[in-house]
């Protein structure tokens, strides 16, 4: 082997990992502009791009179109996508686990039932919802702060922490249930509904919202990458080369279930992308977390963009839930990689 | 120079005592064997050299006490590799061995960090598996591979637990006199627990041996290392052998029954 091959192989993998990012990132700009195509009003993609370089001016049909309808759903499905995929890659980089996701901890159970709880008291969706989603915001983090109390008792090992996530889980289930048995049939159908997720009631305040979330979790999570790399190794190695491991996991979790958290409350839950938008980008871009973290939140993106774009027209004029879309558009692509890819990955 | 100093430490997990009243000290330089029987403790003392575990008691590295010093300076000055046995999920041999820059590397790799890291694969003759995924490797490559991991630390100490577990004898001589070389070549001081009496004789320039947590005996090998000995700690008759290139050569010859020790 020549003199510089092994730092050769190592700056040449970097490159392509840049360069795989910068791809996806940029097909995500072209899912952009064809989902925005999409609807009963016929726009073309470059009118699409015209209209957002020109600005929210709000003269035409189809500025008004594209500002007011059609772009905060897709910024809405843009950053939804990004953090349950980011919030699914630290979980699994934390946990050690591959079929961690955002919804290991219960997160997802807990905020069904807050939505549930706050349908039966009767706020509702009706309402402008502020209670629902209050609710739900509040539930996940009590869920996660339950876990996180569980665990602690026997140390703050990925073990212990699944153990209680999945007691969470089971108990905020079991009261949804139980919600929905003495709920009227409107209330049952509204919280099943709600459940499904769905990106219709995006509006620009609730995609700032989620862009903050994204905007401070990200680069917070690019700050761990190393440790999370290290952590792979196991707690013992890890403690040894001097990662922080408890903090880590802490951070982690708290990291992850904000990023949730903050979505569902606004769209249901949305299964499956924190599950398998980690495994899709670890398969192309490899276990460094500085560059699966970034990718991760491109890939989620690109998922749940393009499963709400399928599931907006498939069956027009009715409308998918997107939250039943990610699967079915998923499931295919993740299992096509999954038997091409020889590495033994995980 | 002393490297590593100790007064009555003892560790227990739980209330069951694992480690009782270890007391040594250990010149900069020095490889020092651990050996004894199963559960004598062993690898509890390497972890607790390494802060893994706390025990109670005086624990010195480089005449410092080992409770006042932050995590990531020790990671800096202690290199540890465990018995190997888990799986890495999703890394290559390069990100494994890119590990062991944890407590030196910024976010990104500098050139210290990779000259390091080209230097530890190098060291272990690793190259042709840099590209390689951790988990495809045999159990041997993957030793050299946890090994590389604490070379690119860049320790002043290196701890090893087993590690030599795993490989076959040629793998075992060749990783043997990789961190023999080191350690003569850097000055780096060695803590090793090793199963195999003849090995540790050979590699090491010093032996404690260890029973249910107690130092049994601490010196040289060739004064160490009698037939009583090996009796009392083992429960094992054993004949000695002296070879002019092998060293002491232990053959085990019957195990004693437990009641007439």
């Amino acid at each position: 082997m020549s003199d510089s091959s092994i730092r050769g192989g190592y700056a040449r993998r970097t490159y392509t990992r840049i360069i795989i990012i910068i791809c996806l990132f940029l097909l995500l700009i072209l899912l952009t502009g064809v989902a925005a195509t999409l609807g009963s009003y016929p726009i073309g993609v470059m009118e699409v791009y015209g209209t957002i370089l020109a600005g929210h001016n709000g003269g035409s049909d189809i500025s008004t179109i594209v500002w007011n309808y059609r772009l905060p759903r897709i910024l809405m499905g843009i950053l939804a996508g990004a953090a349950l995929g980011l919030a699914g890659a630290m979980m699994q980089g934390i946990l050690r686990n591959p079929l961690a996701s955002p919804f290991t901890l219960g997160i997802a159970s807990a905020a069904s039932f807050g939505a549930s709880l706050a349908i039966v008291l009767g706020a509702g969706v009706v309402a402008g919802g502020s209670l629902l989603v209050g609710n739900a915001f509040l539930f996940t983090l009590v869920a996660a702060a339950a876990v996180y109390g569980l665990a602690q008792v026997r140390g703050i090992t990925s073990e212990t922490m699944i153990m209680a996530g999945i007691a969470i889980m089971y108990l905020f289930s079991a009261m949804t249930s139980f919600l929905q048995y003495i709920g009227d049939s409107e209330d049952v159908h509204a919280i099943v509904f709600w459940m499904f997720g769905s990106l219709g009631r995006s509006t620009w305040e609730t995609v700032m919202t989620v862009a903050i979330l994204v905007g401070v979790l990200l680069p917070l999570s690019l700050l761990s990458a190393r440790s999370l790399n290290t952590l792979a190794a196991g707690d013992e190695a890890a403690t040894s080369l001097g990662v922080p491991v408890e903090k880590i996991r802490i951070g982690g979790m708290a990291g992850a279930s904000l990023l949730t958290a903050g979505v569902i409350c606004f769209t249901g839950t949305i299964g499956f992308i924190g599950l398998v938008a980690p495994h899709i980008s670890r398969m192309v871009l490899g276990g460094d977390h500085r560059f699966l973290l970034p990718g991760t939140a491109v890939v989620g993106a690109l998922v749940l963009l393009g499963a709400d774009s399928i599931g907006r027209t498939i069956m027009t004029p009715q409308i998918l839930p997107v939250g039943i879309m990610t699967a079915f558009l998923g499931v295919p692509f993740f299992i096509f990689l999954f038997l091409t890819r020889r590495r033994n990955y995980w | 120079m002393v490297t590593i100093a100790t007064k009555n430490v003892r560790f227990s997990y739980g209330s069951t005592p694992v480690l009782e009243d270890i007391t040594f000290s250990l010149d900069t330089g020095t490889i020092l064997g651990l050996v004894g029987p199963n559960g004598s403790g062993k690898t509890t003392l390497i972890r607790c050299i390494d802060k893994v575990l706390q025990p109670e008691g005086t624990f010195l590295i480089d005449e410092r006490d080992i409770q006042t010093m932050r995590r990531v300076e020790i990671a800096s000055k202690i290199g540890y590799v465990p018995q190997n046995g888990a799986r890495i999920a999703a890394a290559t041999v390069f990100d494994v061995v890119m590990m062991g820059r944890t407590p030196h590397m910024s976010w990104r790799l500098g050139e210290r960090d990779l000259d390091r890291i080209e230097y530890a694969i190098r060291l272990l003759g690793i190259e042709d598996l840099a590209e390689r995924d951790y988990n495809e490797l045999s159990g041997g490559q993957q030793q050299k591979v946890l090994i590389a991991r604490a070379v690119a630390q860049d320790p002043n100490i290196l701890l090893l637990d087993e590690p030599t577990n795993n490989l076959d004898i040629h793998h075992q001589l060749e990783a043997l006199a990789t961190i023999f070389d080191l350690s003569r070549s850097t000055g780096m001081t060695v803590v090793m627990a090793v199963h195999d009496l003849s090995i540790a004789a050979r590699y090491a320039d010093m032996l404690m041996m260890l029973k249910n947590g107690k130092v049994v005996a601490i010196g040289r090998p060739e004064d160490l290392i009698t037939p009583e000995r090996i009796r009392e700690i083992y429960g094992v008759e054993a004949r000695i052998f002296q070879d002019p290139e092998a060293g002491l050569i232990i053959a085990p010859l019957r195990a004693v029954p437990e009641l007439a020790l």
